[in-house]
């Protein structure tokens, strides 16, 4: 299938009309459309999943109602029409299609999608298909099953991904998923239905054998088998419906946790930061409680400049009158010993008599000495006043715990810093948290898990009750061999339906078994030659495959290289998704996401070279923060037939534009 | 789908094993049965009667002309 | 000796006290009578003359519970020359000077005890 044009009005972001014609020469296969994320990339998909199944994709491969699709802007102002349409070539046949949709002529403002109605039109070469041809028309070029190989979104390489996760829900569904684009559904219907002729035919033997004589306890028999294998697989549909709710309902509780679960963890920080904040508070208060104590002396550390000045000028002083007071005293040993000496005629010193020259002598000092006597007066009292001033003021300078304040001011004024910090970062976490209900939250945690275990509980029944069955089954089948024997039983036409569907039904269901080995070794082949192209790593000799087409990457001895980085988890599913579509003869143009954002630029330039050679049509979505336009795109240069642009209008409203080169 | 049917591997895993479960059983009425599974294998799950119809419609016209008793 | 006898309490005027009262209110004292020992302090730190209180004043508190080991009485007697004035009649004058004065240097902030012992405040009047 070739497509040529893709056009739509009100669909998604893109308000009023949008077109763009894909290239259609060979050789200039790729087209490339530049967008940042959220503008419309995945809308142009979506585009074209509709207009071909009916159906659009949000989020983990779930379906966006008919509602959602309609422009907003549109509606709001009352434009109620949507509509998108292709035009494509495929077996030498051109074809147009297009999906209409109107709200319903009795409601006057659509709110839900039962509101709108829907019409689809297919022309052939400009002839109309009636309606109830269109599908099987489009299941002959583009079946819907296949199209996850060819319509291929960024996202959906994450679930690729989760392929290497054996036994993950993911991985079973996407498993389904290869296995229905590669022809096994068709095996698995062919022993269904052979399956089903049994039963009936098993039935009508047994009504017949009733009936003949000697072989009703064998009916009997049959007929028992039958009934309990009956039951049993009503069972098995009503517990496999129940799981497919109860697994739906959990992924739907997945999804809404992963967003609640950044506000989950905002209220946690939130719990943290109020503690924080209470010890912030609380450690301020004691070092003011024990500021308030030390201010009861902080009268003291006030004056004590000025005291210790004071001390020190008493203290002078009082040193200048100890001096006076030894000098005074000398003077008065020094008369006290010349009174004695005039008394005795003897020298006080020495001991020898005085001669009349020295006593004159010593007499004129003695007059001298008490004379100056006179004028030293030492004030006594004035000393004591200073003593003991001076030991006033040392008890009034002893050191208090007053001199702590400015530090406990400093700590203070720290803690005070760190509480307005503390205050914001409040504020911001409770814009995030609130009316956010953490007890909603817990509960809907609850929930799941409650879901999980519920599963798991009801998977357990159900393989009890396909054991039951396979052993009724076996039984009926031993049933079914002794009557074949027998001649008359083995005439009835009902028994010769019997030996035939049995066989039919034992062929198929070999086949798939068959089929699945086939088709591993084959995609095995595909990918691990797709991923020789793609890896930069020269000694990798390929990739094995599991059986839920998980990939492991081999070296150059055929080991398994377990530790990869997540650009060779991308380039492993690309690998893959290569394969299949070989495998499985895709025939449709590739439209694709970049998945850049994990590669280096020599896995780029691999990427880059390889796509466009297994696809008639290459279509690349370009986020401009993932790729580099002038280096990254160099390698698809002379490749590139088209190129475009989105651009957002308002955040409800995108418009793509055709760019030249 | 593949359109050709010489490399159809799903037909290829059909004939692979009639021959090791039941190597005598026709291998035109096994074709036949394959042809009624691809001309059906997208129809929708609600429509899902119609292929088994055709496939009792092939089994009945063989029994039939096998030729046995019917009751 | 020709000194004046001491009075058994000192005075402080109505504005001081309102002052002192709001102080310990918001919690930037104890007791009121620890910003009366500070008022005194920081105007024997400015070595100022202090004015008379005004007729307003009223009794604030007993000398035996504002310095009961005279401290306070010997740190004045230390710095200021009485000339036989009452030490604690100078002691309530410079106490009322020294508390409208904190009032004015911290009008509204927070008492900067830090910036009193730290000698940073300026001389005001």
């Amino acid at each position: 299938m070739i497509l040529h044009t893709l056009t739509s009005s009100n669909f998604m972001p893109y308000k009023g009309k949008m077109s763009i014609a894909f290239p259609t020469n060979k050789d200039q296969n790729v087209m490339l459309v530049y967008g940042d994320n959220m503008r419309g990339k995945t809308s142009l998909l979506n585009a074209l999943r509709w207009v071909f199944y009916g159906k659009a994709v949000g989020r983990h491969s779930r379906e966006i109602p008919l509602f959602e699709l309609m422009n907003k802007d549109a509606a709001l102002e009352g434009d109620w029409s949507m509509e998108v349409a292709a035009t494509f070539e495929s077996d030498g046949h051109r074809y147009e299609l297009r999906r209409t949709v109107n709200k319903r002529a009795y409601v006057a403002t659509p709110s839900r999608s039962e509101d709108l109605e829907v019409v689809r039109a297919m022309r052939k070469d400009d002839i109309a298909l009636p309606e109830h041809l269109i599908d099987s028309e489009i299941n002959r070029f583009a079946p819907e099953q296949t199209s996850r190989f060819f319509l291929f979104d960024g996202e959906l390489l994450d679930e690729y991904e989760q392929l290497l996760i054996d036994g993950s829900e993911q991985s079973k569904k996407i498993k389904e998923a290869i296995e229905q684009a590669l022809g096994v559904p068709t095996l698995i219907r062919g022993r269904d239905d052979a399956g089903t002729i049994l039963k009936q035919a098993q039935k009508q033997q047994s009504l017949d054998l009733q009936k003949l004589g000697g072989l009703e306890e064998h009916a009997n028999k049959q007929k028992f088998h039958q009934t309990q294998i009956d039951s049993i697989e009503d069972d098995l549909a009503e517990l496999n419906v129940r799981l497919r709710s109860v697994t739906e309902e959990r992924m739907a509780l997945d999804d809404d946790l992963e967003k609640t679960e950044a506000l989950y963890q905002a209220k946690q920080k939130l719990t943290d930061t109020k503690a924080a904040e209470y010890k912030n508070e609380a450690d301020q208060a004691q070092l003011n409680a024990e500021r308030l104590v030390h201010i009861k002396d902080a009268w003291r550390e006030i004056v004590r400049p000025l005291l210790t000045i004071k001390r020190e000028h008493l203290h002078k002083e009082n040193t200048q009158l100890t001096e006076q007071m030894f000098a005074r005293n000398h003077v008065v040993t020094q008369i006290a010993q010349l009174k004695e000496a005039m008394k005795s005629d003897k020298c006080q010193t020495c001991g020898q008599s005085l001669h009349e020259k020295e006593r004159a002598a010593a007499g004129a000092l003695l007059g001298t000495l008490e004379s100056d006597l006179l004028g030293m007066k030492v004030n006594q009292a004035s000393f004591n006043l200073i003593s003991s001033e001076i030991q006033a003021l040392d008890k009034l300078l002893k050191p208090t715990n007053a001199a702590l304040i400015p530090q406990l001011d400093k700590q203070i004024a720290k803690l005070r810093v760190e509480q307005t910090q503390i205050g914001n970062a409040i504020e911001k976490l409770n814009d995030i948290v609130q009316g956010q209900d953490t007890a909603e939250i817990a509960r809907q945690r609850a929930k799941r898990d409650g879901l999980i275990r519920e599963a798991t509980r009801i998977s357990e029944d159900i393989k009890t009750a396909q054991a039951n069955l396979d052993k009724h089954e076996k039984d009926l089948a031993m049933i079914s061999k002794v009557l074949q024997s027998l001649p008359t039983a083995r005439a009835q036409k009902s028994t010769q339906l019997v030996n035939i569907s049995s066989a039919l039904e034992k062929i198929y269901a070999r086949s798939i078994d068959r089929l699945r080995n086939d088709l591993k070794l084959s995609v095995e082949r595909l990918a691990s030659a797709a991923f020789k192209k793609l890896t930069t790593q020269g000694l990798y000799s390929g990739l094995r495959i599991n059986s839920n087409y998980g990939l492991t990457i081999l070296d150059e001895r055929g080991q398994e290289v377990t530790v990869r980085s997540a650009g060779a988890e991308q380039i492993v599913a690309l690998s893959l998704i290569d394969g299949l579509a070989h495998a499985g003869r895709s025939a449709g143009p590739v439209v694709m996401d970049t998945p850049f954002g994990r590669l280096d630029p020599k896995h780029r330039s691999n990427i880059l070279s390889y796509l466009p050679t297994t696809t008639p049509q290459l279509v690349l979505f370009v986020h401009e923060g993932e790729v580099n336009r002038t280096t990254d795109l160099a390698g698809l240069g002379s490749k590139i037939g088209a190129v475009y642009e989105i651009q957002e209008v308002s955040p409800r409203h995108s418009r793509i534009q055709k760019v030249t080169q | 789908m593949t359109q050709d049917p010489e490399n159809d591997m799903a037909l290829a895993a059909l004939l692979k094993a009639a021959t090791e479960v039941e190597p005598d059983f026709p291998t035109d009425l096994l074709l036949r049965s394959y042809a009624i599974q691809r001309k059906h294998q997208f129809d929708r799950e609600d429509n899902r009667e119609t292929s088994m119809q055709d496939l009792k419609i092939l089994l009945d016209a063989v029994v039939e002309a096998q030729g046995g008793t019917a009751q | 000796m020709n000194t004046a006898s001491e009075p058994t309490s000192v005075r402080l005027s109505a504005k001081a006290n309102t002052i002192l009262a709001q102080m310990k209110e918001d919690s930037y004292l104890a007791e009121m009578s620890d910003g009366y020992r500070l008022g005194i302090a920081l105007a024997l730190s400015q070595a100022i003359t202090p004015p008379e209180l005004p007729p307003d004043s009223k009794t604030f508190i007993a000398v035996s519970g504002l310095d009961p080991e005279q401290e306070i009485a010997t740190a004045i007697r230390a710095l200021v020359s009485l000339e036989g004035q009452s030490v604690y009649r100078y002691a309530e004058r410079l106490a009322d000077w020294g508390v409208m004065h904190m009032h004015e240097q911290f009008k509204g902030g927070q008492l900067d005890v830090s910036a009193l012992i730290g000698n940073l405040v300026k001389t005001g009047s």
